[in-house]
């Protein structure tokens, strides 16, 4: 159970096996996301294709992510399950961040 | 080392000895009572025997004068003092042996004093007759004395055997005296019989019994002189041994015997062996000479007697305090030792120890002079390295010790600070809601609030406005906790100020934007349902922002979520948010809840849902909102499988007059 990052490119990739990202690995979401953007990337997805649940602790990483990319509109998620849909849409997530169905179109999304 | 071992040794050989002494010494102690106590019972018994036999000669002697007519006879009958004196020794020689269960002899004593009964039934048969008494008469009288002379054979044949008990611890000195009695006992008994047999001689009417009383004469005569010069040479042998005036009765009993009574007798003896009748003078004198010697012997037994008690009694006591004394000399001097053992160790062993111990550590920093041989220095090296070794981490544990416990008092302090605060900010967000029930004009409002810690990221408020409108509003921090607690106080504080300073009929949308446009970027995020509700035209309008929809109850039934979501606050600074507007009529409930209700999870992580609750709200007839709250509460309890929540849960219920 961990983060994980890959690049693509000029992307950077970050993938977890938790299933439910909830205020407990808030904390360590936070770290994995901003890590490679304090280490000069400017465009970010996390993957969320195997993850059933995000709370609003877990939100607040991914946001706390978009604001710092804001500029580059460089923050994107990918493979969003509906539990986890859900959230996004009831917070207007798409005005913060680019959902896409799978990593590869969050890549080449950002890539252009 | 080597002095502490020879001190110890010596103190503790010392001690040992000391008490070994003082032990037996009480020991010995212990087994002298007894054998005082055995000796103290066997001087009784013998005292007792002496004293009966002499009781019983005098009552003999008492009987003989009676009958030969010249002593103070009571008329018509025996002197009775005599008999006294002696049934009373007898019951106390009884009493003496029966303490010491000595069956032998109290049979002979029994036996005794029944040939004394015999003896006193033929001496009142003797004095019944004319006197003085005839010869014949004296005879009868004489032989019925035989039985219980027989009687004091055995019993001072059985004292013969048990001599060596009495006296036996007290050496030679009362051993000398028991003698000299014994000796006297048969010279008193040699000359009551002669008197008897003289006496028997004179009044002897039949010349044929005269040879046979001269026969038995003879036999008491040197019996007498044996017994008498026995006792002359055991009284020489004790004033050499013990000089003093013990012996002196005896002595002089002795000198009244050879020099006044014997010529005495010898004269009367050689008048009657001529044939010839001795005249009344001669026969008086004898008989006073006789009486005198007899008593003499008495007297001498008697001074013995006290004698024989007073050394034995001196010995007891002086066993007594010689053992008694020398025993707790003993223990005294152990407790003296063991203390002054004990001292030494303390004030010159323990100090020299320790000298020792710092000089051997000056030895291994260094002050010793090189080791012999390379072997010794190499083990030298490793145990000094060894010795620095744990020293170093001696220090290494101590300094970890004590940091520790630094650390541990500033937790608990800074714990027991932190919770204090907590309480107080608890107290300060608990300030900030509003009473639940509490009426608005054209409603009423209800709370549910249930933290999940001390202080929550939940909050809620009610204003209300001149013109009629009341805002509701919800507030949901992510997280909970202090962190969320602080965040939560802020965002309540500043969407209630920009609700109060809002400028007459601003749009409720405007005033929330506000407030995000304002929110610090480095804060955290909130979600927040606001509901304003406007008596005038019972409507409500509605702003969502990130937060649950809002649940509508119309008064006729069913349900409704009012709006599609919203962004949260502090998310983008020039966010706009959109404004719903519901009917808001009498009987209409609306409810405000926040995540922490539908996603507690039961304990198997699954959420409580949308569904549960919806179908708590439908519930008809519709229960009164303490009530509904009391439903909600349970139901949540009985998900959880526990009365905590795992999220500050809040429920907020609306319903229209």
């Amino acid at each position: 159970m961990t983060f994980s990052t890959r690049n693509d490119k000029d992307v950077v990739i970050v993938e977890t096996t938790f299933q439910r990202l909830d205020a407990s690995l808030a904390p360590a979401l936070r770290a994995a996301l901003l890590a490679p953007v304090d280490a000069g990337a400017t465009s970010l997805v996390l993957d969320l294709s195997g993850v059933s649940f995000v709370d609003s602790s877990a939100l607040g990483a991914l946001i706390a992510a978009a604001k710092r990319l804001a500029a580059h509109r460089g923050f994107a998620v990918a493979g969003v399950q509906p539990a986890v849909a859900r959230l996004f849409a009831l917070t207007h997530m798409e005005r913060v961040f680019s959902i896409h169905p799978d990593t590869g179109e969050a890549i080449a999304r950002l890539s252009t | 080392m080597d002095l502490r071992k020879t001190l110890d040794t010596v103190f503790g050989l010392l001690c040992i000895l000391l008490l070994a002494a003082a032990g037996s010494l009480f020991a010995l102690l212990y087994l002298t009572e007894r054998t005082h106590s055995a000796e103290a019972l066997a001087i009784a018994q013998r005292d007792s025997l002496f004293q009966l036999s002499y009781s019983v000669r005098a009552e003999e002697l008492a009987a003989l004068e009676t009958l030969v007519g010249k002593s103070a006879m009571v008329q018509g009958g025996p002197d009775l003092a005599p008999s006294a004196a002696t049934d009373a020794a007898i019951s106390r020689a009884g009493a003496a042996f029966a303490k010491g269960q000595d069956a032998e002899v109290g049979k002979i004593l029994q036996t005794l004093a029944q040939h004394i009964a015999q003896g006193r039934d033929s001496l009142a048969k003797a004095a019944s007759g004319p006197r003085p008494a005839s010869g014949a008469t004296l005879d009868e009288w004489h032989r019925s004395l035989a039985p219980q002379a027989r009687d004091f054979v055995q019993l001072s044949q059985l004292l013969a055997e048990r001599s060596p008990t009495a006296d036996s611890s007290n050496g030679l000195v009362p051993h000398t005296l028991a003698m000299l009695r014994g000796l006297g006992l048969n010279a008193h008994r040699g000359l009551l019989d002669n008197r008897i047999l003289i006496e028997r001689l004179l009044a002897a009417s039949d010349p044929a019994s005269v040879p046979l009383l001269f026969h038995g004469l003879l036999n008491s005569l040197h019996a007498t002189t044996a017994a008498s010069t026995g006792a002359a040479d055991q009284a020489a042998a004790h004033a050499r041994i013990a000089p003093g005036p013990a012996t002196d009765p005896a002595v002089q009993a002795l000198d009244m015997l050879a020099e006044d009574y014997a010529p005495t007798e010898l004269a009367l003896l050689d008048t009657l062996a001529q044939g010839r009748r001795p005249v009344a003078a001669d026969i008086d004198l004898w008989r006073a000479s006789s009486r005198g010697s007899l008593q003499e012997f008495e007297h001498a037994e008697a001074e013995l007697t006290a004698t024989g008690r007073d050394l034995f009694d001196r010995h007891v006591r002086q066993t007594r305090l010689t053992l008694g004394t020398g025993s707790l000399v003993a223990l005294l001097s152990f407790c003296l030792v063991a203390f002054t053992a004990h001292f030494l160790r303390r004030t010159v062993l323990h100090p020299l120890d320790r000298i020792t111990v710092s000089l051997r550590l000056l030895d291994l920093e260094g002050a010793a002079p090189p080791p012999a041989t390379a072997q010794d220095r190499s083990d030298l090296d490793r145990l000094r390295a060894t010795v620095e070794r744990i020293a170093e981490a001696n220090r290494r544990d101590r300094h970890r010790q004590s940091e520790l416990a630094r650390l541990s008092d500033h937790a608990v302090t800074g714990n027991r600070h932190m919770l204090a605060d907590l309480e107080a900010a608890a107290a300060v967000q608990r300030g900030q809601l509003p009473p639940s029930p509490r009426a608005l004009p054209g409603a009423a409002f209800h709370a549910l609030f249930r933290p999940a810690r001390i202080v929550a990221g939940d909050t809620y408020d009610c204003v209300t406005f001149p013109d009629g409108r009341s805002t509701v509003f919800q507030i949901d921090v992510a997280g909970h906790g202090a962190p969320a607690a602080i965040v939560s106080v802020a965002a309540h504080v500043a969407l209630k100020q920009a609700l109060l300073s809002a400028p007459a009929k601003e749009p409720l949308a405007s005033t929330i934007a506000r407030v995000n446009r304002t929110w610090a970027d480095d804060l955290p995020y909130f979600t927040l349902l606001a509901v304003e509700i406007d008596p005038a035209t019972a409507s409500a309008q509605i702003v969502q922002c990130g937060h649950p929809a809002l649940l509508r109850l119309p008064a006729e039934g069913g349900i409704e979520a009012v709006g599609k979501g919203g962004l949260p606050i502090g998310v983008l600074p020039d966010a706009a948010f959109e404004t719903l507007t519901c009917p808001f009529a009498s009987g209409d409930r609306l409810v405000l809840t926040t995540d922490g209700l539908s996603e507690a999870a039961d304990p198997k992580g699954r959420p409580f849902g949308d569904n549960r609750l919806r179908d708590l709200l439908l519930a008809r007839p519709r229960p009164e909102p303490a009530a509904l709250f009391d439903r909600i509460e349970r139901a949540l309890w009985d998900w959880r499988g526990t009365d905590t929540p795992d999220d500050d849960v809040t429920i907020l219920i609306l319903e229209a007059r």
